[in-house]
Order: structure tokens, then sequence, then C-alpha cells
């Protein structure tokens, strides 16, 4: 049996310790630690490794150990399960939690002669558990010496050596356990042969080799494994089922010594030849030999007034990334809108007494107003009621119908001959055909349950007139799914292969394929819509799922006349396009075919993020309960744009569902914003204005600082990375991280210390606070796409302009020794937590506080499972709307139509008081039109 | 005396707790008042002691059931919990990155191409937990990826198959004819 090792590796320690216990025959082997990568197994290879006489290979030093100490154990001998299980709950303990921290406190203070580690902290606490367990037996492994008290004392060793520079009085149990230990001939030889008699620098060379090769990089919240607390996210505790070991991972990170040259190097040489920012002029057009990124927000629904779900969800989230894209100095455009033909803008028409158009202007306005507050950059922001839709739209119409691609079919449905219109299930009454209640609803009979088709009703009656509806067949026109279906799946391949497709997407998508694809409707009678083109079908319009995409091209259309040099230009133009998860198979399956079979060399969608539920508190959103936070209410809660912003970004739902919780809210502004991230840098810019007269310091770099450069260099890299893959909710823990290794940075130092000292400590104050100036300057251009605003106000603290505002690959000191900043400023506010309790009260959904009076109109989008009090009143709305909109055409007397105002606006308030349970209010296209996917 | 056991959220755990089918009197299940996710699974022993730790517990599990998951030699012990090392240690913190799990199957690929289960020829625990902990990448692979790990896709539908340890989780399909090859 041989062992493969480095001189003076630490982990021999233990592993000799084992081999002597156990009086096993071993022959050690010493090479050079580079000489490891000829031992290959999964994972990161490092030395030691142990060759059996088999030829196989155990490379962890716990592993090693226990091998070796079984070998010694006789065959009679039967474990007993308990005092195995105390033994490994240590063994575990040492690989899993103590030996991250443990090891990089060795590196730091053994490898490169750091006086404090940083870690010193966290280790203590770790020992004092440790200890406690030496209270009540004698040795870790219980009574007896075993393997648990080998591999500790392997890992605690070089602690107790002379010079190692740690001491605690608290830990008596652990040092009188390890005296106990060295006076036994079997660990005082096994420690005397590692270190050669040369103390504590017996491991410099192996620690540093190692940290070169050290376990992954820091380990990130896995929010796919958590189980979900069924009480609410507590998104602290669902960081990590080894959230112990995140939290000392990201401690413990120490660069190699490549990383820290790199570092260095573009340290000293970036400052030259720096890029400036980007401005884009409008109109913004591809550029050959570019990246030209096409960024798109699903289009909201115009007459449902958004809220939080649906801003984290589409438009918030491309914002991020648009602001990202512009910052890496990629030629952007970002396009959105609102799209507004449908039933429910038809409806909401009628019940508000207003033509189509007019309700639309109304609601874009208020989208606009919502997202203008919470920053949303776009680079045009339109609507789907334009000429221009009208002709992209029909023009894809006939491409699609000359290439064979469009199938007629009949449908039945029923249609009132005095309000002349199709009527939707919700607008017909009659006799159920199963039971005969003479009130059965046209999806469902009340009485008996069961489901039925409107047609089938006997004896049916327009809810609307109380007139009798004719069967009708109505004519449409259907794509043909199925005969796309083989272009499409060569498609999905593609794109899903060379683009970034979030997991949901390939699963729905995926989903939907397998099932197999059949034709989709596309037409629909009714008015307000984009008029279909074909000879028989003029009095139709298109169904809005087919049209409101073809919104997007219509929207650039509008922003540009040269529109099709961005959805006419694949190969130069890449797509991303941002949505909740609802709206994914039109954007992955049912557009895409549109396109294909129109074939005129369209742009694809290259990459989509599509986000999961956000739910509010432990409910759903819904305005007509007045639950959830909607529209201008986050602006009224005086809590300023950008902590929202920070929010729900840091919540948003990219692997699962999420909450927003107002304490989680006000909590995570007072920890990460106020204590972590503004404390930083308010600190750093505050110690150069007191001391330093205002004027970056002369910066000379020590091994620390190269080291903490290296370290902010990996996670810059991390940073761009995530948010180049659309993880905008890791991009911002990447930030967050930053200032968290700022704040030790500057803790370690103590520069408040050092400034009182002589002139070389006085110098060193300086380099550490013009390295940490740099990281704030640094930190305000990767802040910007989440806060702007927070960004633009450290950029004026710093006295510099946005000019510097480019995401480079690496950490530079943009900020020069001898530049003036300005006056510091706290960056953010504390909120007082009690203000969570009111705002959850205020917005938690009280029945005695509707006020359907004001614009808060209540959603009629409910098709499905209306309940019939709720129906009714609605189909009374409706009722007295056209009554309304008559007198008004009608010019009728002041007080008539005020009168009966007054009745429609008592019946909303009604209706929203009688509303029951309504389905998530999340989706932004209003999907349910009575289909299922 | 029974050993209690209290889960907290580690299906692990769970699942593999069902698959041990250990007797009654051997183990208890309790959950805790507070559902803390971070602490990870406990195990309160018959001498009253606790101990934590998820590579601990599956361990204690394994030594009380009627299978014989912890290999047949001091040298198969050992390669288990080197597994269960690697398992907690790196491949946890690779499940988050795209680069980084594509080399660790690709790394387990190549391991698997001259071993039938992760530790001689036997299932072990190894093979269970690194399962539960890859289920959800396997998932997610293409028909071509899957084509591509030929050796781990092998192991991972032998896994799937054995008795009593797929349980809920959702079958990974894979296919026998090679398509892209």
């Amino acid at each position: 049996m041989k062992l493969y090792s480095d001189r003076g590796n630490p982990h021999l320690l233990r592993i000799l310790a084992a081999k002597n216990l156990a009086g096993v025959p071993l022959t050690v082997q010493y090479i050079k630690y580079e000489d490891k990568s000829k031992f290959h197994y999964p994972g990161n290879s490092k030395l030691p490794v142990l060759e059996t006489e088999g030829g196989n290979l155990l490379h962890t030093p716990n592993s090693i150990c226990r091998y070796l100490l079984e070998l010694n154990r006789s065959s009679n001998e039967v474990p007993d399960p308990n005092k195995e299980a105390i033994i490994d709950q240590w063994v575990e303990w040492e690989s899993v939690s103590l030996q991250p921290v443990l090891f990089s406190h060795l590196v730091l203070s053994i490898g490169l002669g750091r006086g404090d580690s940083g870690h010193v902290e966290d280790l203590i606490n770790l020992l004092r558990h440790a200890d406690e367990a030496l209270s009540s037996h004698k040795f870790f492994s219980g009574d007896q010496l075993g393997l648990a008290d080998v591999v500790l004392w392997g890992s605690l060793h070089p602690l107790f050596i002379k010079d190692s520079g740690f001491s605690d009085p608290q830990i008596s149990n652990i040092t009188s356990w390890h005296d106990q230990l060295m006076s036994q001939d079997v660990f005082c030889k096994s420690a005397s042969e590692v270190t050669e008699s040369k103390g504590i620098s017996a491991f410099k060379d192996s620690l540093l080799a190692m940290s070169g090769t050290q376990a992954p990089p820091s380990s990130k919240p896995q929010e796919t494994k958590a189980k979900q607390s069924p009480k609410g996210p507590q998104p602290s505790q669902q960081e990590n089922r080894n959230g112990a070991l995140s939290e000392e991972a990201s401690q413990t990170k120490v660069c190699s010594k490549e990383e820290m040259d790199e570092a260095v190097k573009s340290w000293n040489n970036g400052s030259k030849n720096r890029p400036k920012t980007r401005r884009l002029v409008d109109p913004i057009l591809p550029i050959a030999g570019e990246k030209n990124i096409l960024i798109t927000s699903a289009l909201p629904y115009v007459n449902n007034v958004p809220h939080l779900g649906n801003i984290i969800g589409c438009v918030l989230s491309a914002d991020v990334f648009a602001r990202f894209c512009r910052l890496r100095q990629y030629n952007t455009l970002y396009i959105c809108g609102t799209d507004e033909y449908g039933t429910a803008t038809e409806t909401k028409a009628l019940e508000e007494g207003l033509t189509p158009q007019q309700i639309c202007d109304k609601y874009f306005k208020l989208h606009k107003e919502v997202y203008d507050w919470f920053k949303i950059k776009f680079d045009y922001f339109g609507r789907t009621t334009t000429q221009e839709q009208t002709e992209i739209a029909q023009d894809i119409f006939w491409r699609l119908h000359k290439k064979d691609h469009l199938v007629e079919d009949t449908l039945e449905q029923l249609q009132c001959v005095e309000c002349k219109r199709f009527l939707a299930d919700r607008f017909v009454e009659g006799f159920c055909p199963f039971c005969n209640y003479e009130d059965a609803r046209g999806d469902q009979c009340d009485a008996c349950g069961k489901l039925i088709n409107a047609i089938e009703l006997k004896k049916p009656r327009c809810k609307v007139c109380g007139g009798t509806p004719k069967v009708r067949s109505s004519k449409h026109l259907f794509l043909n799914l199925t005969k796309l279906e083989p272009s499409l799946q060569s498609w999905v391949d593609k794109s899903s292969s060379e683009g970034t497709w979030s997991a949901n997407a390939r699963h729905i998508t995926r989903a939907w394929v397998q099932e197999g694809l059949r034709p989709r409707c596309i037409t629909r009678d009714l008015k307000w819509g984009t008029p279909v083109p074909l000879e028989g079908y003029t009095d139709k319009v298109f169904y809005v799922w087919f049209d409101a995409p073809i919104g997007y091209l219509s929207i650039t259309a509008n922003y540009t006349k040269e529109w099709e040099k961005w959805w006419k230009n694949p190969q130069q133009v890449s797509l991303y396009q941002f949505m909740a998860k609802d709206n994914v198979p039109f954007h992955t399956v049912v557009f895409p075919c549109t396109l294909i079979g129109a074939d005129d060399n369209y742009s694809l969608l290259n990459s989509i993020s599509a986000t999961e539920y956000l739910n509010y508190e432990e409910d759903k959103f819904s305005k007509s309960r007045g639950v959830g936070v909607f529209g201008n209410d986050a602006a009224e809660t005086g809590i300023p744009a950008d902590i929202w912003r920070f929010y729900l970004l840091y919540v948003r739902p990219e692997n699962q569902d999420s909450a927003f919780s107002w304490t989680d809210f006000i909590t995570r502004n007072n920890s990460e914003l106020l204590n972590n991230f503004g404390n930083f840098v308010n600190r750093a810019l505050m110690f150069v204005h007191n001391n330093y007269g205002g004027a970056i310091p002369a910066m000379e770099l020590t091994e620390e600082d190269k080291n903490f450069i290296a370290l902010i260099n990996k996670e810059l890299k991390t940073y761009i990375d995530d948010l180049e893959k659309m993880r905008l909710r890791e991009g911002l823990k990447d930030v967050l991280n930053m200032s968290k290794y700022g704040n030790q940075y500057i803790q370690s130092n103590k520069p408040w210390v050092l400034v009182k000292g002589n002139e070389s400590e006085r110098s060193r104050a300086g380099t550490v606070l013009g390295v940490a100036s740099n990281l704030s300057w640094l930190l305000s251009v990767l802040i910007h796409p989440y806060m702007p605003s927070v960004s633009e106000d450290i950029q004026r603290q710093l006295q510099v302009t946005d000019e510097g505002n480019v995401v480079l690959d690496n950490f530079i000191p943009y900020l020069q020794p001898g530049h003036k900043i300005g006056t510091p400023k706290p960056l953010f506010e504390k909120i007082d937590l009690s203000l969570a309790d009111e705002l959850r009260a205020k917005y938690g959904g009280n029945k005695q506080k509707q006020q359907a009076a004001d614009d808060q109109s209540t959603n009629a989008t409910n098709e499905n499972t209306a309940d019939t009090d709720v129906a009714t009143l609605q189909v009374e709305i409706t009722k007295q709307g056209e009554k309304v909109r008559k007198l008004k055409t009608e010019k009728a007397e002041k007080e008539t139509v005020d009168a009966e105002v007054a009745t429609l606006l008592a019946l909303k308030k009604t209706l929203a008081v009688a509303e029951g349970k309504n389905p998530n209010e999340q989706d932004t296209k209003g999907k349910k039109k009575g289909k299922k996917k | 005396m029974a050993a209690v056991l209290c889960v907290n959220g580690c299906t692990e755990i769970e699942n593999l707790l069902s698959f041990c089918e250990i007797p009654r009197d051997r183990i208890r299940v309790e959950e805790a008042e507070e559902f803390l996710s971070h602490k990870g699974p406990s195990l309160t022993l018959s001498s009253g002691q606790t101990v934590t730790g998820v590579q601990t517990v599956a361990a204690y599990l394994s030594t009380i059931s009627k299978q014989k998951l912890l290999g047949s030699s001091a040298l198969e012990r050992a390669q288990v919990d080197q597994w269960l090392e690697y398992w907690q240690i790196q491949l946890e913190s690779y499940l988050n990155d795209g680069t980084l799990i594509k080399g660790a199957l690709r790394d387990l690929d190549k391991f698997l191409s001259r071993m039938v289960y992760l530790v001689s020829n036997q299932l072990s625990l190894a093979d269970i937990m690194l399962y539960y902990a890859l289920h959800p990448v396997m998932l997610e692979l293409s028909i071509q990826e899957k084509e591509q790990l030929v050796n781990l896709s092998r192991w991972f539908n032998q896994v799937q198959y054995y008795p009593g340890v797929r349980q809920y989780l959702p079958e990974v399909s894979f296919l026998r004819n090679m398509l892209y090859s």
C-alpha cells in the first residue's frame, strides 16, 4: 500500500496517526504537488492519495483514515450503530463544517503570513461547539479513542503548534484532549514526521499549493433542492440545506497565484484605453459585426392594473437585463407595449360605458406611469392598436395562407340576434340538458353540476337582453401546427441548445410538443381586433393570442421604419424574451410556428427567461379582493422605487414560486442594503472624507490586497456570467457578496487604528481606503441594472460622471490617487419594522375597504368558474353599461345619464364585494379565453 | 429502544428510510415543531445523544437496515464514505452552475465506464444518494446529452429501476437506440 503526498501536507497528520494506531504497513512516497494530476477520479484532485494493494485509490483524508482503522478491526467485532453514529457525526462535521474555515485560516495565517485571517471568530465558534462535546466524554468517539479523534487531531493539531498565532482559553476541554493525545507516542511521532522539526512553517508550501485548487466557488443558494415551507418562504432559511457551508465557503475564498497575478496585471494596466460608456442613439439599429441584442418583455394586457408579480415577471426583469447589456456595450434595443385587443377590453368598455379605444387610451397611460415610476427604461413602449399592427399581421396571415398552413373549420356557437353578438358562455342561460334545471349556465349546471356546452342548453336565453340566441355555425381559420411540428421541433432543439432557456421553459415546451400539436383557431367573431382580410372572414378578427406576439414587430415598426433589420435578421440579432411561465407556449410554440410558416427569414427567439409565480404574503394577488400591491400603490407607500426594484429582484421567482412579504421586504432593506451594501460604501467614503481631506490616497498593494482584488475579480466574473445567462437573482447576490467582502476587508485591516499610528501605518490605511473606494465605484456600476438611482447617488458622492459606466471584465482602479470625492451621505434609510404590519393590513384585502367607485375596476375575465351571484351582477353591469352608452350617444338629459351612471357604479361596488375567489391574476395576457392548453 | 429520526425536510433521508425497510422497533420518525430547512436531519439515539449530519444519518439507517448498503469490506466502506463526501462537498455546490455540473457528469461517466455501480458490483448507499442528487439534472438532459454520457445513463437507469429506490420521483427516460452516433 502506498501513500502519495507532498511534503508538509497537513492532511498527513491524521493519516499517519491512523496508520500508526492501526499498525498497518504503509510506505509514504513524497512527490511534487503538481504531479497529483496523474491520479484520476471524479472531482477536484488533490493530495494525499492512497493506493491500495488492489490498485484502488482513496483520495479524501477522512476516508483514508477510516479505511486504515477498519483494516485493524478484527472480523469478529460487530460495530455498534450508536457508537458508529457518534463517530460519523464528528467526521462529517470535520469535513463539511470545520475544514472549510480552518483551511482558509491556515492558508492565510501560515501560507500568507497574515496576522489576522479574518476567520478566527468563526473558528472559535466551531471549536467551542466541539469543546462542549468533550465535557461529557473523554474522547470525541466516545469513551475510547477512535476515528473521530484521529481525524480531529489531524485537523486541529496545527493550531497548537508554537507560533500558530492561535490561542483561546475557552476550549480547555479540547486543549487537555490534545495534550492527552500528544502524550501518546503514536501522535507525537506522526506530528514530528510531518513537520520535520520545522514547526509551523512546514505546512506553508503545501497550503499555498492546495489553495490554488480549492473546492468549488462560493456555493450559491440552492433553491431547487430546499423544500418550501408551507408558511411562505423564509429566504434566509431556504438559502441552503448546508447553510453553514455556503456561508463559510464564501468566507474561505483564497485565490491562487495565477488569479492574483492576473488581477494585479489588470489593476495596473486597466485604466489605460478604458472604454467609455456607450450612448446609443435613436433609432437603434443592428450593426454588422457586433452583438445586437433585441429584448422584449411580455406585453401587459392593457386593462389589468399591473401588480408586483406582473412587474417582476416581465418588464422589470427585462429592464435589468437591458441595462446590463448596455453596460457591456452591446447594441441593445428594449421593446414593450400594451396588448390591447380582445374580448376583455370589449367587455370592460361596455361596463364603463366607453368605447374600447377610450378604455385602451386610459389604461395605456396608467401602465406607462407605473413603469416610469419603477424606472423601467424601455427604448420604446408602444401599443398593439396601430396601423402597423394591421399591416404586419395581415402580411403574415397572407403568407401563411399562400403556403397552405391554414385550414378552415366550422365551430358552432350561440349568437344573440338582438345584440348581434356571439355569446360567451357566461352570457347564456337555459334548461339543463341533463336535469332540466331552468337556470343552468352556459358552461355548467348549478343544480346537477355537469359540464355543458352552451349549444346544448334547451331554450337558451341571452342574459343581456333576454332574447333567444340561435345556434350559428361560424367558419374559422386554424393554424396547422401539426404540419409545422417537425420544423418547430428542429428549431426548438437548435435554439434551446444554443441559447439560454430557463428550465421551466424547456419543460413546458417539451410537454406541449410531446402531447402532439393540433391546429389552433386563430380567428374570432369579435369587432375589437385586427381584421381578417380573407374573403368570407372579413367580419372576423384575429384571435388575440395569434396577433399579440405580432405586436412585438409592429411596436418596433412604430419605433423605426427599419424594423425589419431587427425582426428579419436572425444572423445578426439575438432575441431575448422575458415573461411569466404561463406565456411560454405562445412564445416557444405558437408564435415560432407562425413565423416559420410565414417563411420570411424572421428573427426567432434565441433565449428565454420565464419566471414562476410571485405570491403575495400567503395569498395570491387579487385586484377584486384588494389583496396585494397594484399599480400606484407602491409609490404611495413612500418607499423609493429602487428599494422596490431591489426586493422584487431579490425574490424573483426563478426556479420556483416565491412570495412577497412585507416583513421580509423591510428586513432585507435593513440588512442587505443598509447594513451590508450601504454600510460598506458609506464607511469607505466617510473615512476618506474625514481623514484624507476627501482625496483618494495612494495605494501600495500588499499580498493581502492582491488577494482581495483577485477575490473581487472572481466574483465579478461570476456576476458577468450570471447576468449574461439572465440569472438576475444570482447576479444581485454576487454584488452583495462583493460588498460583504469589502466590509470584511475594512474590518480586518482596522484603518481607524492604523491612521493614528506611524507613517507606514498611515500609508497602509491609505491603501486600504483607496482600494475600498475603488470597490465602491465598481459596485456603483454593477448595481446600476438593479438600482439605477442608487448608482447615480454613489457616483455623485464620488464626484464622477457616468462616463465610466461599463462593466469591464476586471476590477480596475477607476479612482486615481488625488481624485477628490464629495460629501458622503448614507445611501439608504432604515425602515421601521412596524411599518410592515401597517402596510400588510392596508393591502391585505378587507371587504369593507372596497372602493369600486374609484377607477379600480373589477377583473371580469373570469370565464371558467364564475359563481352565480358574480355572473348575474356582471350581466347586470353589462346591461347597465349598454344603457349608459346608448343614452350618451343619444345625447340624453344630463340628469338621466347621471342617474344611470350612478346605478352602474353602485352595481360595480356590489360586484366587487360579492366577488369571491378569483383565479390567479398573474397572467398579463388574458390567457384563459376558455381554451385549454 | 428505538432511535428517533427527525427528517427536517431532507427528502433524500425520507426516501432512504422507505427504501431501507427498517423494523418499527428500531426507528421512529418524529417531526420538529419548527421547520428549519438549513438544519438538516437529526437522529436521537437510544443512548439519548443526538447526532446530526446527512451522511451520518444515512449511514446509520443503512447499518440498521435489512439491506447491505455500506459495502462488504473496509475498502468498500471507505469508498462509500468518499462518495458521500464528494456529494456533500463538491456536487451540491455544482448543481446551480451549468458548466461545473456538466464537467462533473463527464467525470462520472468516465468513472462508470469500468464500474457497474459506484462501489464494486453491488448497489450501495453511494449509488442511492447520488441518484437522488443527480435526479433533477438528469431529468433536464436532452436525448443527445444522455447518449453522450452513455455510462452514466446506464448506471442511472440501473439504479432508478432497483426496487424501492425511485419511489415517487419521475422516471428519467433513456433510449436504447443510439440516435446521434
